[in-house]
């Protein structure tokens, strides 16, 4: 029995891996969850194109992994880019699946029907109508493009964590980034540019 | 081929930072050369409402599953050592404030006084007889006479008429009161006065 209490709050993500892999130490799990679970959701979130009860069910999946995987885990690195490489790799199983079952077709289906709302509306799209074509955009996206582009800005990780995460290096990633933007850039052609400094006011 | 990993490096680090305005004009040109102002102002506004649309997904809060496990209820707490032993450490206090240890040895003591007497056997029962000798009172009577009493102190008391002994003197009323012995009614005059008398 130790004499004074450990502060778990004060513990480091690898440290509560630790305690985690040596003796099952719920407190552990639970703290790891408290720092990383609105974040997973939110990423889990953005993947599925904003299915959060599918979000939820993934981040609850997530734990249990983490629970199952832990004695995989090496504390000398980070933690942070260990959950997120479960986390994107349950996505690309996810999405491996959903192509397997209803086809790559069936899937881009509502971005088409979007573009063609798009078209109509062309005259009077705002902001708004954008960001709903934008969503859909992203959902569009292969999930090698996808997940490095929530990766970078949802997330906000570096270019260096996201190769860690998707276990790639960073010239690739530095790629499908620059491909991913093009790529919606090309198919929200149809937006007017000269309204982004009415309508896109970047800071 | 790394030539043109490092130009879209380049160009994705711009757009992720600076509006097209923003750029210097040797920035400008050497953009132009690969991409046009609208494609850019596109890019850059793709990558500001990509944000936004993220930051959404923020405003979700994960279920609390595991967080309740995390505080434990009060019963499943955990202190650590210290505490515990500073808790009985207050406790012992505490009680040495109100009942102090003289007390306590007092009470030990008697306590042991009654071990040693543990049960009495009664063998034999004595019952002692007492006898009362009660003496007879002796009332003794003292009785004084008013004359004499009267004499010792030198005072004459007039005897009363109640101390006289009852005599039999009887005076002869017709002789000497009533010299008359009176008339019938016959005899009166006045009788015509009573009613039905003839």
């Amino acid at each position: 029995m130790k004499l004074f209490k450990t502060d778990i709050t004060k513990l480091s993500d690898e440290a509560l891996m630790s305690r985690l892999i040596k003796s099952n130490d719920s407190i552990a799990l639970a703290e790891l969850y408290q720092r990383y679970g609105k974040k997973l959701l939110g990423y889990f979130i953005n993947m599925f194109k904003g299915d959060v009860a599918l979000a939820e069910d993934f981040l609850q999946d997530l734990f249990v992994k983490l629970m199952d995987k832990k004695h995989l885990f090496d504390t000398e690195k980070k933690f942070y880019t260990w959950v997120f490489t479960i986390a994107s790799n349950m996505c690309k199983t996810h999405f491996t699946k959903m192509k397997l079952h209803y086809g790559e077709e069936e899937i881009i289906e509502g971005s088409k029907a979007f573009n063609e709302c798009a078209t109509n509306l062309h005259n009077e799209f705002d902001k708004q109508v954008f960001r709903l074509l934008l969503k859909e955009k992203i959902a569009g996206l292969n999930y090698e493009h996808k997940v490095v582009f929530v990766l970078r800005y949802h997330q906000t990780f570096s270019l260096k964590e996201i190769a860690t995460i998707t276990e790639t290096n960073i010239g690739t990633v530095k790629s499908r980034l620059f491909y991913a933007t093009k790529q919606m850039a090309a198919e929200l052609k149809e937006f007017d540019p000269k309204l982004e400094s009415k309508l896109f006011k970047i800071n | 081929m790394k030539k043109k990993e490092a130009l879209e490096s380049w160009i994705t680090d711009l757009i992720e930072n600076k509006d097209f305005n923003e750029l210097s004009t040797l920035e400008q040109n050497h953009v132009l050369e690969h991409i046009t102002a609208e494609d850019y102002a596109l890019e850059r506004a793709i990558i500001v409402e990509s944000k936004q649309l993220f930051l959404l997904a923020d405003d979700y809060e994960p279920k609390q599953w595991l967080n309740e496990n995390r505080s434990g209820g009060f019963l499943s707490a955990t202190i650590p050592l210290y505490q515990a032993l500073l808790a009985i450490a207050a406790v012992f206090l505490l009680l040495y404030i109100v009942f102090p240890f003289t007390r306590v040895v007092t009470e030990e003591n008697g306590s042991h006084l009654t071990a040693q007497v543990d049960t009495l056997w009664l063998e034999t029962i004595r019952y002692d007889t007492v006898e009362v000798v009660l003496e007879k009172e002796v009332v003794k009577e003292k009785i004084v006479y008013v004359s004499q009493a009267a004499g010792q102190v030198g005072n004459k008391e007039k005897p009363r008429l109640f101390n006289v002994p009852p005599s039999n003197f009887k005076p002869d009323l017709n002789a000497i009161n009533f010299p008359n012995k009176g008339f019938s009614l016959k005899d009166d005059s006045m009788r015509i006065s009573l009613p039905n008398v003839n």
